[in-house]
């Protein structure tokens, strides 16, 4: 029955962990997206999913495509030849990256985890430190 | 006494008898056949024993790899969209990853040993870590689990979007990190890179035809009171992080070279020697049916990969768009995924059906036996591939890398022509035939006696060698897209 306590404790306290930092990162993600809103006037236009930059998931035709035409010389999509003026896409792009949500579900779920492991090393420590006292008693009894 | 078995057998083998007699006869040849020989010890050089016993080997390498790694990651996450702009697609996608496959050639399984993941797996396990065992099914499905992986990334890759997109790669790393913070605080040593890792998966059937083996010497381990402290490490050592016992090792497909066998071991047993590459293939006794599995499966990912970067994919897609009415690039690519994997799986498994009906043996452990064989075509298919990255888009790598530095740079980002690259990929292509044929005929030769069981075994293995070697050249020939 305390076994089962324990480790009920120990997920129950990792879930909260990872809610709580899930939580926290969604906030400020939240924050920083009003600011985004407030402070610039950029227009989202891939509506904050990642399908229309996922290579393959465009259809239209567009540069994003997974599987770009082949040709000899690629020089238009090189470093510095880049001629097309389309660095507000970029930019756009980057901004729609749900990078705060993912990170936050990362850590997340890492602390869960970290936390759930190093309750059961504690928890089996504990137990085998009291195996072995446990054994020394029998010994020291003979 | 062996001799004389020996001599029976070849007796026996000579005379015309029954079928099941020649398969009783060269299986016990065969069980009686030495190992690998062994070359000459590196560790006798003082240099390379003082590198290999330093405290500072292999973390002297770990340390720069695993920061240029955190750039990575901090670029693909948080960097430029673009894939051309961003330096972690670069350094990541035309600089390791082609540079990988030469690795393993040279130096085997190495980058296993400095692997930023698995240096992660050891700090997490050393912080919390449970050090539980290895989970039974793990053990026993674990290389079915990475063939799976290996399949599903590479699926995934196409359909989401992951080596073309910043982004994408970024979630895979996360992702990949992930299960190695949760392998390494819940299971022993790197229970992640032995047996979940495809990347370890890769590596392993590789690493086979590596130029470096690390060995231990039999007569002295038969000798050994230590209590196998080359696997279990000691106080000072870690114990060997692949679970590998260096007594009882026969290929390299598990041994990183992390040299903890070598800081552990009292007696000096551990060799390290520098062999042909392939020869490993050559001397295998124990061949997985999974593990060939994997090398078929991966020649048929480096055919999908060179197809969709071809004109005639885009060409093929407007084909199957047009006559069959389905405009979904995933549904298309998962057909096209299935069959291109399946090929060569089919090919191995029609080449091993005909071998069997001359050789004696099941298709079945013909299939296990030969797909080994496939290896050596196997890394020049995929080092041919990624030299077009890699000295296509070079340059790529230095302007982006750059960029971060504030140098900005323009220019054409190929180091040599494509002309150059494409004699470069069919010598490779031709290495790799010529390590695949031999590797093939080395195996009958082992494993058959008669000429007869050899010549079955090995038309038909020679002949789809001939046939997966023809079907990159052909698409070698034709212009390939950039992956940036």
């Amino acid at each position: 029955m305390a076994r089962r306590s324990g480790t009920s404790r120990t997920v129950i306290s990792s879930v909260a962990v990872a809610v709580a930092i899930f939580a926290a990162v969604m906030a400020f993600e939240s924050r920083s997206t009003s600011f985004d809103e407030a402070g610039s006037a950029q227009s989202n236009s891939s509506s904050g999913g990642m399908a229309a930059d996922m290579p393959g998931m465009d259809m239209s035709g567009t540069e994003s495509t997974p599987t770009p035409t082949p040709t000899p010389s690629m020089a238009a999509d090189m470093p510095g030849m880049d001629m097309s003026g389309d660095h507000e896409h970029a930019t756009t792009a980057a901004s729609a990256r749900p990078l705060a949500p993912v990170l936050g579900t990362f850590g997340g779920g890492t602390s869960a985890v970290l936390l759930a492991a190093g309750f059961l090393r504690r928890k089996e420590r504990a137990a085998n430190q009291a195996r072995k006292a446990a054994i020394a008693a029998r010994r020291n009894r003979k | 006494m062996s001799q004389d078995v020996l001599n029976r057998t070849d007796d026996s083998a000579r005379t015309d008898h029954p079928a099941d007699s020649h398969a009783d006869a060269d299986d016990v040849r065969f069980a009686l056949q030495p190992g690998e020989p062994m070359g000459r010890d590196l560790l006798k050089n003082r240099f390379v024993s003082a590198v290999m016993r330093s405290r500072w080997y292999p973390g002297a390498f770990q340390i720069p790899i695993a920061a240029v790694f955190g750039l990575v990651a901090y670029q693909l996450l948080t960097g430029p969209s673009k894939a051309h702009e961003n330096a972690g697609t670069a350094l990541m996608w035309v600089l390791w990853w082609p540079a990988l496959p030469l690795v393993y050639v040279f130096f085997g399984r190495f980058w296993c040993a400095v692997c930023p993941f698995a240096a992660i797996s050891d700090f997490v396990q050393k912080l919390v870590g449970v050090n539980r065992p290895v989970p039974p099914f793990l053990k026993k499905y674990g290389i079915w689990i990475i063939d799976a992986t290996f399949l599903a990334i590479t699926w995934a890759d196409h359909v989401f979007g992951i080596v073309g997109s910043p982004w994408g790669s970024g979630i895979l790393l996360l992702l990949l990190t992930f299960a190695v913070i949760v392998s390494g605080a819940f299971f022993q040593r790197r229970t992640f890179c032995r047996y979940l890792c495809f990347l370890g998966g890769l590596s392993a059937n590789y690493g086979r035809t590596g130029m470096v083996a690390l060995r231990a010497k039999p007569d002295v381990c038969a000798t050994c009171t230590a209590k196998a402290a080359c696997y279990n490490g000691t106080e000072q050592v870690a114990p060997c992080p692949l679970f590998t016992f260096a007594r009882t090792m026969e290929d390299s497909a598990n041994c990183n070279l992390c040299a903890n066998c070598v800081k552990s071991c009292p007696n000096d047993a551990i060799t390290l020697t520098v062999r042909k590459p392939t020869k490993e293939l050559w001397f295998l006794r124990n061949p997985k049916i999974e593990e060939s599995f994997l090398a078929m499966a991966i020649m048929g990912i480096v055919i999908i990969q060179n197809v969709t970067m071809l004109g005639l994919w885009t060409e093929t897609l407007d084909w199957v768009k047009a006559t069959t009415g389905i405009t979904s690039y995933p549904v298309i690519f998962t057909a096209v995924f299935a069959v291109g994997v399946s090929i060569p799986v089919a090919l191995l498994a029609l080449a091993a059906k005909v071998a069997s009906l001359g050789n004696l043996e099941s298709a079945f452990k013909n299939f296990a036996r030969f797909g080994y064989a496939l290896i050596p075509l196997d890394v020049a298919a995929h080092v041919a591939h990624n030299l077009f990255h890699l000295l296509a888009e070079g340059k790529g790598v230095f302007y982006t890398v750059g960029a971060l530095f504030g140098a900005h740079q323009e220019g054409s980002t190929a180091l040599v022509g494509n002309a150059k690259i494409q004699l470069l990929q069919f010598a490779i292509l031709a290495l790799g035939l010529a390590g695949s044929v031999y590797t093939a005929r080395r195996i009958a030769h082992r494993r058959y006696l008669t000429p007869a069981r050899r010549r079955a075994t090995l038309v038909p293995i020679t002949g789809l060698i001939g046939v997966l070697a023809a079907l990159n050249v052909v698409m070698f020939l034709f212009p390939m897209a950039h992956r940036m």
